[in-house]
Order: structure tokens, then sequence, then C-alpha cells
């Protein structure tokens, strides 16, 4: 017994030390590795103070180019290629122009294109972004082979590069992307087509209308009802009839977003889906065309079971002027107590009545 | 054997088992906040250039509410509410709710944020106490305030907000919190990156005394000069920044913070909002979705992003400290207690055979094993039964352990964001986390030991939360 306790005893003299040992080298490393970091952000920030001045100068005079090239040490690449991406966020243009012209004298736009074809994923998706930052054409042929890539991150980031060229070539690449397999990578897509997509509208429609998934269709209806595209007007009408209900919602969604006189009458027949996300989408459509005589309708939709489309009724009453104020104060007098505390709030909030104290 | 004999060994097997324990809760901190960092680094990686700038102008990113609770918050309220107000998201609300506050929280508002009582009618999604007023301002129409009766705690007062807010996204948040600018932008990342998958995504809370604050904006980090918060800030970054991301590593997060969380509205209502009989509603919420999503088999992810900051105030009292910690033990004693039914069961996955036995063997139950012993070890000593110099040794790996995951913790903070710009602010942390051992590690377990008593008496005290205000305009 007394032998295993000296035995214990040693071992934790042993893991004493150790732990003393890991200690102190653990804090010397935190300090030692903080005071390197901090000389190489000062140098950084003291070539940063050097060469910003060349940069700017290259840009406004040519000539200034190769002087910026001369000093530009081979430490200093990545610093560099850093304040070029950061001006390329802001500059568009002529500017822009010569910044990638700068980008690829440096050697810069060569070594994204490489790095394209990298064995890691994430080296890929970091030159895709910095490609899609510096919004060049010439590395579409590159981009759009990285839409196919198999992995999810360098797709997403090929995505949003080929939506900051805005090519109408890659555009309608993206379109196919609609379908991805991937959520983060259609929803991406979506996202680039509805700033950017104005010009592929018909091919977006022709998606639409080959989509097998459930998924693919809804994110081709969601792109349509972003881009307010009055062309989708007749695509979307014959699709309000769809079974299926997560899908309809989606088409009434995109129809009122879009606001065409063609979706009057369905929207009123909407006004009585079982659906409340139905209804309330068919309402903010109606609020969008302002017709005076969608005033009823509207006061109707006031006495909803459901919140939501109360209050866009309320709101598109409020937006029409002296008739649908006037559906409002009668709601106040005449309405269910739910139809008269959103005719009172929306009539509150447009400041058509003393405030409530 | 005499009976004298059979103590005697239960003692020595007893001290065994508190030296194994230790180095298990030590060793699990260490090796949580090792993946957490890996986790780390991988998710900072992962960002690209421009990806929040797309966040930010895509119609895809979803709106948000964000619910700031406050009960005497009158110190803080007008720069937290102002920085809020500033973040920068495509869309968002903010909505206050006034638990009743018993200060001037609720009329500082009104007079700096021109608001006006208005008719709108609040439809009650989840029972709260009765809602006195909704407040909003013309000249902020992104702002609502709520005026509520106080009792039911936070949990309570976030329940009010959902039944006001209008987004399918809420942010529960503390209204005394500083938020980076881009903070929500990140935080919102995992719903926009999956889909329909992710259901809650939580941010990482640090501690902003003694760092300078303006317009509800920090402009620059610095350390405090009270030992007390040093300590926790160092205990922060450990167990709630690393650990955490740990967690997540693994799937197996349990617990969102009260201070900053995004939550999918409709999942949480579907779970039927806050439990207001709890003091730990943040960890309770997030282990019953856990529990409700499983049971429902649906596939779903609780997320955790660390490079969404929020700035809060610590305790720089012993008496306010005291009462924050003893609260959350007793939140954790009872959300365990509550769903202790999940403690094993592998339908639950990761969280029932793994994060939550870790929180019962180490979190709940270890203030109780720490505290035995602090008592046996001694008391051994004193009978002779532990040689003086194993007891020194001992108590030096015991010190040296706790220091060694405390000055990881502040080394991998400085190797991935490296907020604290001075290289002083460095080591006086890891001092920090040296002293911490020396009394406030045996202080909070008390405490915490306490906690038990005061979950036994059925003790539902918030604890008091003194504000010194930690802005200027």
């Amino acid at each position: 017994m007394d032998i295993n306790l000296r035995d214990v005893f040693s071992l934790l003299m042993v893991f004493l030390a150790a732990l003393l040992v890991a200690v102190l080298g653990l804090f010397a490393f935190l300090v030692l590795q903080r005071a390197a970091v901090n000389i190489l952000a000062k140098q950084a920030r003291r070539r940063e103070a050097v060469l910003m001045p060349l940069l700017h100068a290259a840009l406004t005079k040519p000539v200034a180019v190769q002087a910026l090239v001369r000093t530009v040490r081979r430490t200093d690449r990545s610093v560099v290629r850093d304040m070029i991406l950061r001006l390329a966020l802001d500059l568009r243009g002529d500017e822009a122009e010569t910044l990638v012209g700068l980008y690829r004298t440096l050697g810069f736009l060569e070594c994204d294109l490489t790095e394209l074809r990298a064995r890691r994923w994430m080296r890929r998706a970091a030159a895709a972004a910095r490609l899609g930052t510096l919004r060049r054409p010439e590395a579409l042929p590159w981009l759009r082979s990285a839409l196919a890539d198999p992995a999810v991150g360098v797709r997403l980031a090929a995505v949003r590069a080929v939506g900051e060229t805005g090519e109408h070539a890659a555009l309608t690449a993206l379109v196919s992307l609609l379908g991805d397999g991937s959520p983060g990578v259609a929803r991406a897509a979506v996202e680039v087509l509805s700033l950017r997509g104005r010009e592929v509208i018909e091919p977006i429609l022709a998606f639409l209308r080959d989509a097998t998934t459930s998924a693919a269709r809804q994110a081709a209806v969601d792109v349509l009802g972003f881009l307010r595209a009055p062309q989708a007007a007749n695509v979307l009408l014959g699709l309000m009839k769809e079974p299926d209900v997560e899908f309809r919602i989606k088409v009434v969604k995109a129809a009122a977003a879009i606001g065409d006189p063609r979706f009057k009458g369905i929207f009123e027949c909407l006004m009585k889906d079982p659906h409340w996300e139905i209804r309330c989408f068919a309402t903010k459509g109606l609020s969008l065309l302002g017709s005076p005589e969608l005033v009823p309708c509207l006061r109707q939709a006031l006495e909803d079971s459901h919140s939501w489309v109360r209050f866009y009724a309320g709101l598109a009453l409020v937006e029409m002027g002296p008739v649908g104020r006037s559906a409002l104060l009668n709601a106040v007098v005449n309405g269910r107590p739910s139809a008269r505390d959103i005719a009172l709030y929306v009539l509150e909030r447009a400041e058509a009545v003393p405030v409530i104290s | 054997m005499t009976w004298w004999e059979v103590v005697l060994a239960a003692i020595l097997f007893y001290n065994g088992f508190v030296v194994v324990y230790f180095f298990a809760i030590n060793t699990q901190y260490l090796v949580l906040m090792l993946v957490g960092f890996a986790k780390t680094r991988k998710t900072l990686r992962a960002w690209r250039w421009g990806d929040l700038r797309w966040l930010l102008q895509s119609p895809l990113t979803p709106p948000i509410s964000v619910i700031a609770p406050a009960y005497n918050e009158q110190a803080n309220i007008v720069h937290s509410v102002r920085s809020l107000l500033m973040l920068h998201y495509p869309k968002f609300e903010v909505v206050v709710v006034n638990d009743g506050s018993t200060d001037a929280t609720l009329k500082i508002l009104i007079e700096e944020f021109g608001l006006r009582a208005v008719a709108r009618r609040v439809d009650v999604v989840v029972p709260c106490r009765p809602i006195r007023a909704v407040y909003e301002s013309r000249e902020y129409p992104t702002l609502v305030v709520i005026d509520k009766e106080n009792g039911g705690g936070k949990a309570d007062a976030l329940n009010a907000g959902l039944s006001v807010a209008l987004y399918p996204l809420f942010c529960a948040l503390d209204a005394d919190s500083v938020l980076e600018e881009e903070a929500l932008l990140r935080v919102v990342r995992p719903f926009v990156e999956e889909p329909g998958l992710t259901v809650a995504s939580g941010g990482v809370i640090r501690i902003v005394n003694g760092s300078e604050v303006r317009a509800g904006r920090l402009v620059r980090v610095q350390i405090p000069r009270e030992p007390l918060v040093l300590i926790q800030i160092v205990e922060y970054l450990r167990a709630f920044f690393f650990g955490r991301m740990g967690w997540e590593a693994c799937n197996g997060l349990l617990i969102i913070s009260g201070a900053f969380g995004v939550f999918d509205k409709q999942t949480v209502l579907s779970v039927g909002g806050y439990a207001p009989d709890t003091l730990g509603e943040d960890i309770e919420l997030v282990v019953r979705l856990h529990r409700r999503l499983r049971d429902e088999g649906r596939h779903y992810r609780i997320r955790f992003v660390p490079d969404a900051i929020c700035w809060t105030e610590a305790p720089t009292t012993l008496r306010v400290l005291r009462g924050q910690r003893n609260r959350w033990q007793r939140g954790l004693i009872d959300t365990l207690w509550r769903h202790r039914a999940m403690l094993g069961r592998p339908r639950y996955g990761v969280i029932g055979l793994a994060s939550m036995p870790c929180f019962l063997l180490f979190e709940m139950l270890g203030p109780l094993v720490e505290l035995t012993g602090y008592i046996m070890v001694p008391f051994c000593f004193l009978l002779g039964l532990v040689d003086p110099r194993f007891f020194a040794a001992l108590l030096g790996v015991v010190v040296l352990y706790g220091t060694l995951v405390s000055i990881t913790a502040v080394l991998l903070e400085d190797t991935t964001f490296r907020r604290h710009p001075h290289l002083w602010h460095l080591i006086v942390l890891a001092l920090a986390g040296f002293i911490e051992n020396l009394g406030y590690r045996q202080v909070n377990t008390w405490w915490r030991t306490l906690a038990f008593l005061d979950y036994r008496r059925g003790n539902q005290a918030w604890g008091d939360m003194e504000r010194r205000g930690v802005g200027k305009a």
C-alpha cells in the first residue's frame, strides 16, 4: 500500500511539473505570438500607408502602375490584394476597369484562375468569391465550370460571383441552379436572379414549365415575384389552381408582388380561400391595384378571421384615400371588434384620427 | 475490517473519485474548447468576400423582430435601443417589452423616441401577463414598445413580445446588450444557408465592462479594473464561447444564451413559447425544442455563430454575481429535471447521450462534488490520512490545470478574433485565469451549491442586477 502511494505521489509530481511547464509554455507562447502578430500588423500598416497612395495614383495615372509594381514586395502581396478587393467593392466604371488591370498586372487574376482548380474546396470557393468581387467577364468560363463543382461551398461562391458580373449568358446558366440539390445553392441562385435576372425572365419561365420538383418550381416562382415580371402573369394565372397548397401560396405571393390588373378577378375569388396565407397575399395584391371598386371586397376582408388579412385590408383601404377611409370609419362604427380595432389602428397610423393616449 | 477502517476506506475512495472527477471536468473543458476552436476557424474561413453585402441586399434575407425585454433598465435603455435601431439588417423591427419596470424606463423611452400609445390589437399567441399598452413612434417606424404587467420573469416578457412580433424570425435580446453592427446579419446566416433546417441560432456573449461605448456602439475594447469582472471575461471565453462552439460542432448545443439568440417564431410557438415558470428560460427552450423536434422526427439544426457578438454588462459586486450564478444554477437544475426523460435515451441522439449527461455530471452536480472535495481533502489531511506533500501537490495540480484551461481559452480567442488590442490585456487576462482558482472558483461553487437548497425551497427570485450604464451618448 505504501509503495503504491509513493508511486501515486511520484506520478502526481511528474504531472504537476508537466502542468507547470505547460502553463508557463502556453503563457510564453501567448505573449510571443501576440508580440509577433503586433509587429507584423504594424509592418502591414506601415506598408499599407506606403502602398495606398501608390495604388490611388495607379488608378488615376497609368504611368504610376509601374511604380506600384516595383514597390510591391513578395511579403506585400496579400496586403495589396486585400486593398484592391476592398476598393473593388465600391468602384464602378473606368476606375474599376483600371483596378482590374492592376490586379491582372500584379498576377493576382492568374493566381485566382489557378486557385479555381485547387484541390481544397475552400481555396476554390475563395478564388471564386474574389473573382466575383472584381466582376470580371473573362473569368466567366471558369466560374461557369465552378457552378458544377461538387462542393456546395464552391457552387455557392460561384453563383454569387456570376451574379456580380451580371452577364446575360452567365445568368442564364444560373437558372438551372434554381433546382440545385443543395437548398443553400438554390437559394443563392434565387437571390442573384431576383436582383440581376430581369433579362433572363424567358429562360426562367421555360425552367418553370419544365421543372419537375416542387422546390425548383417554387424557386422559379419566387424569382418571378421578386422581379415583378408582368410577362409571368399568364403563367402564374395558370398555376393558381395547383393542388399543392405551399406552391399555390408562392404563386399568389408572386402575383401579388407583380400587381398586374389581370389578377383582379382571381384575387377577389381567392379572398374566400380556406388558407389565410393565400387570402393575405390576395389582399396585398388587391391593395397594389388600388381601384375604388375593390373597396367592398376589402371592407369584407376587414372582418376576416385572420389578423394579417385584416391588417393588409386595412392598409389597402387607408392608401385608397377618402373612399377607403370612409370604409374604415364604417368599420369603426359598424364592424366587429376585430375589424374595428384594425380600422382604428390603421387610421391612427395614417394620423386620420386623434391619437389615443 | 473494523467499521472505522471501512469509513476510512470510503473516505479515501471518495477522495480518489473527487480527483478523477476534477481531471474529467477540466479535460472536458479542454477538449470542448479545442473542438470549438477548430470549428470556429472553419466557420470563419468559410466567409467570403462580399458575403455580408449579399445578405444585406438579398430579398431572401428573412425579416426579424428583435425582442428586448426591459426591467428597470433606465441606465442603459436609450443607448441599447439606439444601438438596436442602427443595426445593419435589411428588414427588422425592434420590440421593447417594458416588463412593469418600477423605475423610469418607460418614461425615458416615451420621451426619447417620441412614442405614443396606439390602438394595436394584440392577438396573444402564447399566454402572458396582461399587456397595458402598445407604443409606436412616428420618427422610428421600426420601434414598438409594449408595456406589460410585471410577473413571469423574462420568459413572460418574451412571450408578450412574440404576440406583437410581425416577422418569421425573432431575436431574443437583453435590453442592456450592445450588439455589434453586423451581429444580426451574421447570426441569421445559418437560416439563410440551411433554409427550413435551422430553427435557432445563437451568438457569442462577451463582457463590455471597461470598454468604450458611444451612441450604442462599441468603439474600443478595453479591460475593466475590477478583478471580479476580469475573471468573468476569462470564464465567458472558456465556457460560453469555445465550450458552446465545441458542443455545436458535435450537434449537441444545449443552450443559446437569453442575451442573444435568433429563433424561428413558428417553431417556438409550436412548442408553446418560453416557459414562464423557470428561471433558465433560455436553456429550457432549447432543450424543449430538441425534445419536441426529435420526438416528431424532424430534421433540424440549432447553431452557434462564433462571429456574431453581443456585448453585455457583467456583475461588478459579489452580491449581484451571487444572485446571477444562483439563478443560472437553479435554471439548469430545473431544466434537467423537467427533461430528465431525455437523459441517456438514444432517440435524442447527441443531446440525450452526451450533452445532457455532461451538463448533469459537470455543470449541475459539479458544485456538489467540488464542495465535498474541498471539505474532505483538508479533513483527511487533518486526520493524517493524506500526506501533507501529497495534499500540496494535489492542490498545485488543481490550480495549474484550471489555469491551463483558462490560458488556452485566452490564446484561442487571440488566434481567432483578437478583440483585445493590447498585449498587456492578454497578460492580465491570463493572470485572471490563474487567480480565478484561488477563491473565486470556490465561492462560485458555494453559491451554486446553495442554489440546490433554493431550488428545493421553490425560490423563483430573479436577483438584482445593478446597471452602471455602458455607453455615453
